[in-house]
């Protein structure tokens, strides 16, 4: 059976926020700070909104609690809170009851949205933020890793250079 | 059900329509700005989106979207509407007969150039480079309109789905 396509694009999204993740471990404390014009914020604390969004859209379908993560948080923390959204998205698919189609009303938001609505936003969010932490990275002489699809691909074994 | 990704697809070309709209209000000097970090000047980035928009579906589609292809673009702001109209095209023949195998592997593209390496690849991956790919750049667009104090635009799916219906604030009578 084929692994539905949304599953796979939020595993690449899980992957490229975690492999950003490792790659900002080895900076200093001062550089996590560091942030550019017209971006969210410091690397640490967009990191931190990457996964707290995520723990919201997850939290439409029931698979992630609340209280989310708090925008302070240390590396680590926001590295054990990945790997929560990471073992929730598996859980969402999993799940044969839900239908993307289906309108719901989500109190929290106070907004009434048919169920794709948020599975589609983690998608873009968090290749927004990530994107953002980039450009901070590369203004400030910092390397910045490979994250796009292609990256993912071939270390999935889904590509073949021949 | 409409398939989810032809939904993120279509967002793709909605946000990159809203953007071409906001880059007509912009003067030809101001479309030639950018910032370091992001990869190039306004007009630069959005014409390399659609152009690599153009080269995923043509591996998907196994044909290509119209003769010449669009290979080093540098296009006016007409000419990425033109090249947005045809991505916007070929998403829906891609989903025309329904939902694409996203194991089918893709054994090339009628884009490659003689002599160029060869890539086998399964189709979900092109397909989610399509998503994630404009995403980035629009981000870095996004990130030079900001900077140089330039209006910028809300094109998460927040606002998609609002203007679809797919989402509304709910009434209080509720």
């Amino acid at each position: 059976m084929s692994t539905p396509p949304m599953l796979r694009q939020m595993r690449h999204d899980v992957w490229a926020t975690a492999q950003l993740l490792e790659r900002c471990r080895s900076l200093t404390p001062e550089q996590l700070q560091l942030a550019a014009p017209g971006t969210y914020g410091s690397i640490q604390k967009t990191f931190a909104h990457i996964v707290r969004a995520n723990e919201g859209y997850l939290n439409t379908y029931g698979v992630i609690p609340q209280p989310f993560i708090e925008l302070t948080a240390s590396v680590d923390e926001i590295a054990s809170r990945l790997a929560r959204v990471r073992d929730a998205v598996e859980q969402l698919f999993k799940s044969k009851d839900v239908d993307f189609d289906e309108r719901i009303h989500d109190e929290r938001r106070k907004m009434d949205l048919e169920l794709w609505v948020p599975l589609a936003q983690f998608s873009h969010h968090g290749s927004d933020h990530r994107s953002q932490i980039g450009t901070i990275l590369t203004l400030n002489g910092l390397e910045a890793p490979e994250l796009d699809v292609w990256a993912y691909a071939s270390a999935e074994g889904a590509i073949a250079d021949f | 059900m409409t398939d989810f990704l032809q939904r993120q697809m279509r967002h793709g070309t909605w946000a990159n329509e809203q953007l071409l709209e906001r880059c007509r209000d912009l003067t030809d000097e101001k479309l030639e700005l950018t910032v370091p970090g992001t990869y190039g000047t306004i007009r630069k980035t959005l014409a390399h989106i659609v152009a690599s928009e153009e080269g995923y579906l043509v591996r998907l589609l196994g044909s290509l979207l119209h003769e010449p292809p669009l290979r080093e673009p540098d296009l006016t702001l007409e000419g990425i509407a033109t090249h947005i109209a045809h991505v916007a095209s070929a998403v829906e023949r891609l989903f025309a007969k329904g939902s694409p195998d996203p194991d089918r592997v893709i054994a090339d593209t009628p884009l490659r150039r003689a002599g160029a390496p060869r890539f086998e690849m399964a189709a979900w991956a092109p397909a989610a480079q399509f998503v994630y790919h404009g995403i980035d750049h629009r981000s870095q667009i996004d990130t030079i309109l900001s900077t140089h104090g330039l209006e910028t635009l809300d094109l998460q799916v927040w606002p998609y789905a609002m203007a679809l219906g797919a989402s509304r604030e709910a009434k209080e009578d509720r």
